[in-house]
């Protein structure tokens, strides 16, 4: 088997983001362009003009910041997953010219959105600096949310990529199931307004823990539920552990297919 | 002390899966790394906020 390249991961994230702005005058200045606009309509939209408040809380800021640090690791966390499913169908060429370790191919769309997300989060807290938040020691945290949470992102990218290569609408299930996380996940409203049956059960939901602990780290300046996160990061990890199992055992077949 | 405890428990895990890259079988190599991985997490988030 091909080993995992670090200068072969470093070229496919590069190219990743020539070809995401290929052709275009301002080039990879788009990169900056995205995650600005983003952060604009978080913002000025729903905060200020839509007059999005967070419930008990006066802050006028606080309902932006609550949005931002859901939507900007989320949008990381889906965009790998989703892009990862489908990763061993669109680079069969490369996989059928060159030996490369597969998983390899999974840890650079991991890295490229990492580096989208930290793009985003620039200017995020460039808007903290300027709106007096209080920052505290517990927002170094905030990195480790984010590591663990693409650990969980390539666990299940590696897993949905593996069968996605033998059942190709698993592609399109994948989409569904994201998109119907993002809205079961309190993004964009209060975990409060859920109906408690609904509740009892999105709080088992990984996402729902990622975007908790966020959320107590910037908006209410409390550390992550200990236990949740602990438990979490066994589930990652036995999930990794699992989807590398899983691909290493149908690693042949899936090299055949493409 | 919260800079020096993530500085510290980087520092252990790192030499720890450096000395277990350089010296284990290929094969069982990458699992490790990822039980190392977890630990390092579950020290993170269970230590850290001691210090609060």
């Amino acid at each position: 088997m091909a080993a995992l390249s670090a200068s072969l991961i470093w070229d496919l994230t590069k190219r990743d983001f020539a070809e995401r702005f290929a052709g275009s005058a301002l080039g990879s200045v788009w990169a900056f362009i995205w995650p600005l606009v983003n952060l604009f309509i978080y913002i000025v939209i729903f905060g200020k003009f839509m007059g999005g408040r967070l419930p008990g809380n006066g802050d006028i800021y606080a309902y932006s910041i609550y949005l931002s640090v859901g939507l900007i690791p989320w949008t990381a966390f889906a965009s790998t997953i989703s892009r990862s499913s489908t990763v061993f169908l669109d680079k069969k060429n490369i996989i059928s010219k060159v030996d490369v370790s597969l998983p390899s191919l999974l840890v650079f769309i991991n890295l490229s959105e990492s580096i989208t997300f930290f793009i985003s989060n620039v200017f995020l807290f460039a808007f903290l600096l300027v709106t007096d938040y209080e920052f505290s020691m517990k927002l170094l945290l905030f990195p480790f949310i984010f590591y663990l949470q693409q650990i969980l992102a390539f666990g299940l990218g590696l897993l949905s990529a593996t069968l996605v290569v033998f059942v190709r609408d698993l592609k399109e299930v994948v989409g569904i199931i994201l998109q119907l996380w993002f809205w079961f996940t309190p993004i964009v409203y209060v975990s409060n307004i859920l109906p408690d049956f609904v509740k009892k059960v999105v709080v088992f939901s990984p996402a729902f823990i990622i975007t908790e602990a966020y959320h107590r780290v910037f908006v209410f300046h409390a550390y992550p539920v200990v236990s949740s996160m602990v438990i979490l990061t066994v589930i990652a990890h036995v999930l990794l552990i699992g989807s590398y199992l899983l691909f290493r055992f149908l690693e042949k077949d899936v090299r055949d297919f493409l | 002390m919260e800079v020096l405890f993530l500085i510290v428990w980087t520092g252990v895990f790192c030499s720890a899966v450096y000395f277990s890259w350089v010296k284990m079988v290929k094969h069982i190599k990458v699992y490790i790394m990822m039980i190392y991985n977890c630990l390092y997490l579950i020290g993170v988030f269970m230590i850290y906020p001691k210090f609060g």
